[in-house]
Protein backbone atom coordinates (compact mmCIF):
# COMPACT_ATOMS: atom_id res chain seq x y z
CA UNK A 1 0.00 0.00 0.00
CA UNK A 2 1.55 3.23 -0.18
CA UNK A 3 1.02 6.95 0.91
CA UNK A 4 -1.85 7.89 -1.27
CA UNK A 5 -3.96 4.58 -0.66
CA UNK A 6 -3.57 4.95 3.18
CA UNK A 7 -4.56 8.35 3.06
CA UNK A 8 -7.67 7.65 0.09
CA UNK A 9 -8.74 4.54 2.81
CA UNK A 10 -8.67 6.60 6.16
CA UNK A 11 -9.76 10.31 4.96
CA UNK A 12 -12.54 9.35 2.04
CA UNK A 13 -16.12 7.91 2.26
CA UNK A 14 -16.65 4.58 1.65
CA UNK A 15 -19.94 2.65 0.42
CA UNK A 16 -20.83 -0.02 3.40
CA UNK A 17 -24.28 -1.26 1.95
CA UNK A 18 -27.04 0.13 -0.68
CA UNK A 19 -30.27 1.68 1.06
CA UNK A 20 -32.94 2.06 -1.52
CA UNK A 21 -32.92 4.01 -5.12
CA UNK A 22 -35.11 6.54 -5.74
CA UNK A 23 -35.62 8.20 -9.51
CA UNK A 24 -32.39 7.01 -10.55
CA UNK A 25 -30.48 8.13 -7.87
CA UNK A 26 -29.41 5.25 -5.49
CA UNK A 27 -28.46 5.87 -1.67
CA UNK A 28 -25.91 4.07 0.25
CA UNK A 29 -25.04 3.63 3.47
CA UNK A 30 -21.39 4.76 4.14
CA UNK A 31 -19.08 4.90 6.45
CA UNK A 32 -19.37 8.94 7.52
CA UNK A 33 -22.87 8.45 7.18
CA UNK A 34 -22.82 5.81 9.85
CA UNK A 35 -20.46 7.58 12.35
CA UNK A 36 -23.38 11.30 11.86
CA UNK A 37 -25.69 8.54 13.00
CA UNK A 38 -23.50 6.89 15.48
CA UNK A 39 -23.07 10.62 16.72
CA UNK A 40 -26.60 11.36 17.00
CA UNK A 41 -27.98 8.44 18.76
CA UNK A 42 -24.99 9.09 21.60
CA UNK A 43 -26.31 12.35 21.80
CA UNK A 44 -29.75 11.32 22.05
CA UNK A 45 -28.79 8.75 25.04
CA UNK A 46 -26.92 11.24 26.76
CA UNK A 47 -28.78 14.05 26.72
CA UNK A 48 -31.94 12.16 27.53
CA UNK A 49 -30.30 11.06 30.45
CA UNK A 50 -29.07 14.32 31.25
CA UNK A 51 -32.72 15.34 31.56
CA UNK A 52 -33.16 12.75 33.71
CA UNK A 53 -30.71 13.53 36.13
CA UNK A 54 -31.79 17.06 36.21
CA UNK A 55 -35.68 16.61 37.34
CA UNK A 56 -35.50 14.06 39.61
CA UNK A 57 -39.08 13.77 41.39
CA UNK A 58 -38.09 14.52 44.89
CA UNK A 59 -34.91 17.47 44.82
CA UNK A 60 -35.16 20.81 45.88
CA UNK A 61 -34.98 23.82 42.91
CA UNK A 62 -31.90 24.92 44.27
CA UNK A 63 -29.68 22.05 44.24
CA UNK A 64 -26.40 21.52 41.89
CA UNK A 65 -26.89 19.33 38.60
CA UNK A 66 -25.42 16.22 38.82
CA UNK A 67 -23.80 13.47 36.32
CA UNK A 68 -24.39 14.08 32.94
CA UNK A 69 -26.50 17.11 32.98
CA UNK A 70 -23.91 18.82 34.87
CA UNK A 71 -21.28 18.30 32.03
CA UNK A 72 -23.65 19.40 29.44
CA UNK A 73 -24.71 22.43 31.32
CA UNK A 74 -21.13 23.50 31.70
CA UNK A 75 -21.34 24.22 27.45
CA UNK A 76 -24.97 24.91 27.27
CA UNK A 77 -24.61 27.96 29.85
CA UNK A 78 -21.67 29.25 28.12
CA UNK A 79 -23.18 28.85 24.54
CA UNK A 80 -26.31 30.55 25.94
CA UNK A 81 -24.36 33.38 28.01
CA UNK A 82 -21.39 33.98 25.69
CA UNK A 83 -22.05 33.39 22.61
CA UNK A 84 -26.09 33.75 21.87
CA UNK A 85 -27.02 36.17 24.08
CA UNK A 86 -24.15 38.97 23.37
CA UNK A 87 -24.64 38.38 19.25
CA UNK A 88 -28.63 37.72 19.16
CA UNK A 89 -29.95 39.97 22.16
CA UNK A 90 -32.23 39.27 24.66
CA UNK A 91 -34.72 37.80 22.52
CA UNK A 92 -31.59 35.31 21.10
CA UNK A 93 -33.07 32.38 23.22
CA UNK A 94 -35.37 31.03 20.84
CA UNK A 95 -32.42 30.56 18.43
CA UNK A 96 -31.02 28.75 21.10
CA UNK A 97 -31.99 25.30 20.47
CA UNK A 98 -30.46 25.87 17.13
CA UNK A 99 -27.11 26.86 18.27
CA UNK A 100 -26.55 23.86 20.93
CA UNK A 101 -27.69 21.57 17.69
CA UNK A 102 -24.49 22.60 16.01
CA UNK A 103 -22.38 23.11 18.48
CA UNK A 104 -22.75 19.56 19.91
CA UNK A 105 -23.52 17.96 16.79
CA UNK A 106 -20.14 19.24 15.18
CA UNK A 107 -18.13 18.50 18.63
CA UNK A 108 -19.63 15.34 18.86
CA UNK A 109 -18.50 14.43 14.78
CA UNK A 110 -14.91 15.92 15.79
CA UNK A 111 -14.00 13.33 18.36
CA UNK A 112 -16.12 10.12 17.03
CA UNK A 113 -12.78 11.23 14.53
CA UNK A 114 -10.52 10.30 17.00
CA UNK A 115 -11.97 7.09 18.64
CA UNK A 116 -9.76 4.07 16.77
CA UNK A 117 -12.04 2.97 14.16
CA UNK A 118 -13.98 5.87 13.76
CA UNK A 119 -14.28 8.64 11.06
CA UNK A 120 -14.64 12.45 11.25
CA UNK A 121 -17.80 12.81 9.24
CA UNK A 122 -17.10 16.52 9.61
CA UNK A 123 -14.13 15.62 7.51
CA UNK A 124 -15.99 15.29 4.68
CA UNK A 125 -16.64 18.17 2.57
CA UNK A 126 -20.55 17.54 1.91
CA UNK A 127 -21.13 17.16 5.63
CA UNK A 128 -19.43 20.29 6.48
CA UNK A 129 -21.38 22.15 3.15
CA UNK A 130 -24.49 21.06 4.59
CA UNK A 131 -23.91 22.90 7.85
CA UNK A 132 -23.18 26.27 5.72
CA UNK A 133 -26.22 25.86 4.00
CA UNK A 134 -28.24 25.06 7.05
CA UNK A 135 -26.43 28.45 8.64
CA UNK A 136 -27.12 30.28 5.01
CA UNK A 137 -30.54 29.51 5.25
CA UNK A 138 -30.71 30.14 9.13
CA UNK A 139 -29.20 33.36 8.47
CA UNK A 140 -31.57 34.87 5.51
CA UNK A 141 -34.76 33.11 7.00
CA UNK A 142 -34.16 35.10 10.54
CA UNK A 143 -33.33 38.40 8.95
CA UNK A 144 -36.34 37.79 6.70
CA UNK A 145 -38.74 37.24 10.05
CA UNK A 146 -37.47 39.47 11.86
CA UNK A 147 -37.63 43.03 9.27
CA UNK A 148 -39.94 41.59 6.38
CA UNK A 149 -38.23 40.81 3.00
CA UNK A 150 -37.83 44.66 1.66
CA UNK A 151 -36.17 45.74 4.89
CA UNK A 152 -34.32 42.97 4.76
CA UNK A 153 -32.87 43.24 1.58
CA UNK A 154 -32.50 47.27 2.15
CA UNK A 155 -29.73 46.12 5.04
CA UNK A 156 -27.41 44.80 2.10
CA UNK A 157 -27.44 48.67 1.54
CA UNK A 158 -24.73 50.37 4.01
CA UNK A 159 -25.35 53.91 4.45
CA UNK A 160 -23.06 56.83 4.04
CA UNK A 161 -21.96 56.37 1.19
CA UNK A 162 -21.76 58.30 -2.00
CA UNK A 163 -24.64 57.33 -4.22
CA UNK A 164 -22.31 56.15 -7.47
CA UNK A 165 -20.84 53.82 -4.57
CA UNK A 166 -23.79 51.83 -3.99
CA UNK A 167 -24.41 49.72 -7.09
CA UNK A 168 -21.01 48.26 -6.14
CA UNK A 169 -21.27 47.82 -2.20
CA UNK A 170 -24.54 45.75 -2.91
CA UNK A 171 -22.71 43.33 -5.05
CA UNK A 172 -20.11 42.95 -2.49
CA UNK A 173 -22.69 42.64 0.61
CA UNK A 174 -24.51 39.73 -1.63
CA UNK A 175 -21.14 37.91 -2.37
CA UNK A 176 -19.84 38.56 1.33
CA UNK A 177 -23.05 36.33 2.16
CA UNK A 178 -21.96 33.56 -0.02
CA UNK A 179 -18.32 34.22 0.83
CA UNK A 180 -19.25 33.60 5.14
CA UNK A 181 -21.10 30.59 4.39
CA UNK A 182 -18.27 29.01 2.24
CA UNK A 183 -15.60 30.20 4.41
CA UNK A 184 -17.46 28.34 7.21
CA UNK A 185 -17.47 24.91 5.59
CA UNK A 186 -14.18 24.75 4.20
CA UNK A 187 -12.50 25.89 7.82
CA UNK A 188 -14.37 22.93 9.59
CA UNK A 189 -13.16 20.69 6.49
CA UNK A 190 -9.84 21.80 6.27
CA UNK A 191 -9.25 21.90 9.99
CA UNK A 192 -10.48 18.17 10.92
CA UNK A 193 -8.75 16.95 7.41
CA UNK A 194 -5.25 18.36 8.32
CA UNK A 195 -4.92 16.74 11.87
CA UNK A 196 -5.59 13.12 10.33
CA UNK A 197 -3.08 13.78 7.06
CA UNK A 198 -0.65 15.20 9.53
CA UNK A 199 -0.75 11.51 12.09
CA UNK A 200 -1.15 9.73 8.95
CA UNK A 201 1.75 11.22 7.38
CA UNK A 202 4.02 10.40 10.62
CA UNK A 203 3.21 7.12 11.28
CA UNK A 204 3.74 6.50 7.04
CA UNK A 205 7.18 7.55 7.52
CA UNK A 206 7.98 4.86 9.79
CA UNK A 207 6.84 2.30 6.52
CA UNK A 208 8.56 4.73 3.63
CA UNK A 209 11.60 4.42 5.69
CA UNK A 210 11.23 0.61 6.32
CA UNK A 211 13.44 1.21 9.70
CA UNK A 212 11.99 0.64 13.32
CA UNK A 213 13.71 3.50 14.70
CA UNK A 214 11.62 6.32 13.10
CA UNK A 215 8.80 4.21 15.58
CA UNK A 216 9.11 6.46 18.85
CA UNK A 217 9.89 9.91 17.19
CA UNK A 218 6.57 8.80 14.89
CA UNK A 219 4.48 7.84 17.93
CA UNK A 220 5.55 10.46 19.81
CA UNK A 221 4.48 12.73 17.40
CA UNK A 222 1.43 11.77 16.69
CA UNK A 223 0.11 11.15 20.47
CA UNK A 224 1.28 15.26 20.35
CA UNK A 225 -0.53 15.95 17.02
CA UNK A 226 -3.63 13.84 18.12
CA UNK A 227 -4.03 15.86 21.66
CA UNK A 228 -3.63 18.99 19.33
CA UNK A 229 -6.47 17.96 17.22
CA UNK A 230 -8.81 17.31 20.38
CA UNK A 231 -7.95 20.68 21.12
CA UNK A 232 -9.12 21.71 17.27
CA UNK A 233 -12.42 19.87 17.47
CA UNK A 234 -13.76 21.52 20.24
CA UNK A 235 -12.23 25.09 19.25
CA UNK A 236 -13.40 24.15 15.41
CA UNK A 237 -17.03 23.69 17.04
CA UNK A 238 -16.93 26.93 19.42
CA UNK A 239 -16.12 28.94 16.23
CA UNK A 240 -18.79 27.67 14.28
CA UNK A 241 -21.05 28.11 16.42
CA UNK A 242 -19.72 31.72 17.28
CA UNK A 243 -19.42 32.70 13.84
CA UNK A 244 -22.94 31.23 12.92
CA UNK A 245 -24.52 33.48 16.00
CA UNK A 246 -22.34 36.78 14.80
CA UNK A 247 -23.80 36.45 11.01
CA UNK A 248 -27.47 35.42 11.89
CA UNK A 249 -27.10 38.59 14.80
CA UNK A 250 -26.18 40.96 12.19
CA UNK A 251 -29.23 39.37 9.83
CA UNK A 252 -31.48 40.12 13.13
CA UNK A 253 -30.17 43.44 14.47
CA UNK A 254 -28.11 45.25 11.98
CA UNK A 255 -25.94 48.21 12.82
CA UNK A 256 -24.22 50.40 9.96
CA UNK B 1 7.75 17.81 -17.87
CA UNK B 2 9.03 21.06 -17.11
CA UNK B 3 5.67 22.34 -16.55
CA UNK B 4 4.48 19.36 -14.49
CA UNK B 5 7.75 19.85 -12.70
CA UNK B 6 7.67 24.16 -11.92
CA UNK B 7 3.55 23.30 -11.35
CA UNK B 8 4.61 20.88 -8.27
CA UNK B 9 7.16 23.91 -7.34
CA UNK B 10 4.48 26.43 -7.65
CA UNK B 11 1.77 24.47 -5.35
CA UNK B 12 4.56 23.59 -2.49
CA UNK B 13 5.86 27.16 -2.85
CA UNK B 14 2.82 28.87 -2.39
CA UNK B 15 1.60 26.78 0.71
CA UNK B 16 4.59 28.04 2.34
CA UNK B 17 4.31 31.36 1.96
CA UNK B 18 0.54 31.62 2.81
CA UNK B 19 2.43 29.56 6.24
CA UNK B 20 4.55 32.41 6.59
CA UNK B 21 1.84 34.79 6.63
CA UNK B 22 -0.56 32.68 8.73
CA UNK B 23 1.76 32.23 11.24
CA UNK B 24 3.16 35.73 11.36
CA UNK B 25 -0.68 37.22 11.67
CA UNK B 26 -1.57 34.83 14.30
CA UNK B 27 2.16 35.73 16.21
CA UNK B 28 1.12 39.02 16.43
CA UNK B 29 -2.07 38.55 17.36
CA UNK B 30 -1.35 36.51 20.50
CA UNK B 31 2.04 38.89 21.59
CA UNK B 32 -1.03 41.39 21.76
CA UNK B 33 -3.02 39.20 23.76
CA UNK B 34 -0.33 38.40 25.67
CA UNK B 35 1.15 42.38 26.54
CA UNK B 36 -2.53 43.03 27.20
CA UNK B 37 -2.88 39.89 29.94
CA UNK B 38 0.42 41.26 31.73
CA UNK B 39 -0.46 44.85 32.21
CA UNK B 40 -4.12 43.79 33.25
CA UNK B 41 -4.28 40.51 34.59
CA UNK B 42 -8.31 40.57 35.31
CA UNK B 43 -8.95 41.07 31.45
CA UNK B 44 -6.91 37.43 30.50
CA UNK B 45 -10.21 36.48 30.08
CA UNK B 46 -11.28 38.57 27.55
CA UNK B 47 -8.44 39.04 25.62
CA UNK B 48 -8.38 35.07 25.01
CA UNK B 49 -11.60 35.07 23.30
CA UNK B 50 -10.99 38.22 21.47
CA UNK B 51 -7.60 36.31 20.37
CA UNK B 52 -9.04 33.14 19.71
CA UNK B 53 -11.94 34.74 16.91
CA UNK B 54 -9.32 35.93 14.69
CA UNK B 55 -7.00 33.20 15.06
CA UNK B 56 -9.74 30.57 13.90
CA UNK B 57 -10.20 33.03 10.94
CA UNK B 58 -6.92 33.73 9.77
CA UNK B 59 -5.90 29.77 9.94
CA UNK B 60 -9.30 29.85 8.15
CA UNK B 61 -7.69 31.56 5.51
CA UNK B 62 -4.41 29.38 5.48
CA UNK B 63 -6.44 26.50 5.09
CA UNK B 64 -8.20 27.99 1.74
CA UNK B 65 -4.75 28.19 0.37
CA UNK B 66 -3.46 24.54 1.63
CA UNK B 67 -7.22 23.59 -0.37
CA UNK B 68 -6.26 25.41 -3.22
CA UNK B 69 -2.61 23.83 -3.31
CA UNK B 70 -4.00 20.37 -2.48
CA UNK B 71 -6.25 20.76 -5.90
CA UNK B 72 -3.05 21.66 -7.58
CA UNK B 73 -1.36 18.98 -7.05
CA UNK B 74 -4.43 16.45 -7.24
CA UNK B 75 -4.97 17.76 -10.75
CA UNK B 76 -0.88 17.72 -11.68
CA UNK B 77 -0.91 14.17 -10.66
CA UNK B 78 -4.26 13.64 -13.09
CA UNK B 79 -1.82 15.02 -16.04
CA UNK B 80 1.04 13.10 -15.25
CA UNK B 81 -0.56 10.06 -15.53
CA UNK B 82 -2.03 10.79 -18.45
CA UNK B 83 1.09 11.76 -20.04
CA UNK B 84 3.05 9.48 -18.13
CA UNK B 85 4.39 7.59 -21.45
CA UNK B 86 6.09 10.70 -22.71
CA UNK B 87 7.18 12.77 -20.14
CA UNK B 88 9.03 9.78 -19.03
CA UNK B 89 10.48 9.55 -22.81
CA UNK B 90 11.20 12.96 -22.87
CA UNK B 91 13.59 13.18 -19.23
CA UNK B 92 15.34 10.68 -20.64
CA UNK B 93 16.23 11.79 -23.97
CA UNK B 94 17.01 15.24 -22.47
CA UNK B 95 19.64 13.54 -20.12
Amino acid sequence: MDFVEILEHHLLDHKIAKLFTVGGHTFYLTTHNLMMAIASLILFALLLLARRQSLPAGRQEASAPTGWANFFEIFIVYIRDEIVRPNLGDAGDKYLPYFLTLFFFILFCNLLGMVPFGATATGNIAVTAGMAMTTFLMINISGIREHGFIHYAQTFIPHGLPFWLVPLMFVIEILGLFTKSFALCIRLFANMIAGHIVILAFIGLIFIFKSIFIAPISVAAAVGLGLLELFVAFLQAYVFTLLTAVFVGGAVNPQH
Amino acid sequence: MLAIGLGYLAAGFGAGIIMLAAAGGIARLSAAALEGTARQPEAAGDLRTSMLIPAALIEGLGFFALVICLLVALTLNGAVAKSGGEGGTSASQSK
